[in-house]
């Protein structure tokens, strides 16, 4: 297999697996509001989906940019900031003798804690746009529970 | 909130230390021999040994989904409460709500969904296991078959 098509595959593999997600989250979100079961939420999601594939894609893609960019800096810093505190204060530069291991530990712990929280975050952005569609939706394209601000941003 | 993934982590930590150490007390159960006084016991299991250690391997499975699912259904679930009733300055508790409505309305559909995303991982590691590779021995469907399986398998990848 080539190069390029392997490249595809991966691609193709990555948009399934980011499209079950997120029916599986519009699927949470809509047995929350519709107090529905799994499958006839699942539809709804998928409806609302297919009917704001553009809007879902763009709030999506902002929403993956800013978890990648918040847990990199934030595995960074974490990681910078134990490296310099092992290389400056006296207490841990008389005991330690290289700074690697502990600014690796820092950092994987940095790492994990900043995916968990940060994924909530995406959930939390996926949850408002299924909240804004559905919104929109029951109002025959007026939205009548967003606040104004989100109402002007989604609405651009 | 703040609290949530924690607790989510706590109760996976806890699953998965359990399916560690049930596991192992279930293998232990079979007949343990030293075939040639060999250093390292040999452990034989029957069927319903067998069976046991793959029924509690799928409960702790499903079970570490079924927490990530609930921690996922109470965040959905609260958004979806601050959106319609928080921002028309209705006082609300969303968590705690959610956890109602997790409880007394969802809780199943929740069990069904990390049912599903359960199998789905499953696939998922099977697809990376197994491969599919055809003989010269093979005729033409059989290899198209494979190959079928193959490409199949193959988008399950991680």
């Amino acid at each position: 297999m080539s190069q390029r098509s392997l490249l595809h595959l991966q691609s193709v593999r990555f948009i399934l697996f980011r499209c079950l997600r997120f029916l599986s989250d519009g699927a949470y979100v809509q047995m929350a509001i519709t107090g529905q079961g799994y499958c006839s939420s699942t539809g709804r999601a998928f409806d609302l989906i297919t009917d704001n594939a553009v809007r879902v894609g763009i709030t999506d893609g902002i929403s993956i940019f800013f978890t990648i960019i918040g847990i990199l800096a934030v595995t960074a810093a974490v990681s910078v900031a134990s490296y310099f505190s092992v290389l400056k204060i006296t207490y841990y530069e008389q005991r330690l003798s290289s700074p690697f291991s502990v600014t690796f530990v820092s950092g994987l712990i940095a790492f994990v804690v900043a995916s968990v929280y940060l994924s909530m975050i995406d959930i939390s952005a996926t949850s408002v746009l299924q909240c804004f569609l559905t919104d929109r939706e029951r109002g025959r394209g007026k939205v009548c529970f967003a606040s104004e601000r989100l109402r002007t941003v989604m609405l651009e | 909130m703040v609290f949530l993934p924690i607790t989510q982590v706590f109760f996976i930590i806890a699953t998965i230390t359990a399916l560690i150490f049930g596991a192992g007390y279930l293998y232990s159960e079979g007949a343990i021999t030293f075939p040639g006084n060999a250093a390292f016991p040999s452990i034989s299991l029957n069927g319903g040994q067998i069976a046991m250690i793959v029924v509690f391997f799928a409960a702790c499975l499903w079970m570490i989904f079924f927490f990530h699912g609930c921690n996922h259904y109470l965040l959905c679930s609260a958004v979806a409460i601050w959106y319609f009733n928080g921002t028309n300055g209705y006082e609300t508790a969303p968590c705690g709500e959610s956890l109602h409505r997790l409880v007394r309305f969802n809780l199943g559909s929740v069990a069904i969904t990390s049912l599903i995303n359960g199998v789905f991982f499953i696939i998922k590691i099977i697809a990376n296991i197994l491969s599919f590779d055809n003989t010269d021995n093979d005729n033409g469907l059989v290899e198209c078959c494979l190959k079928c399986l193959n490409a199949l398998f193959c988008i399950f990848k991680v």
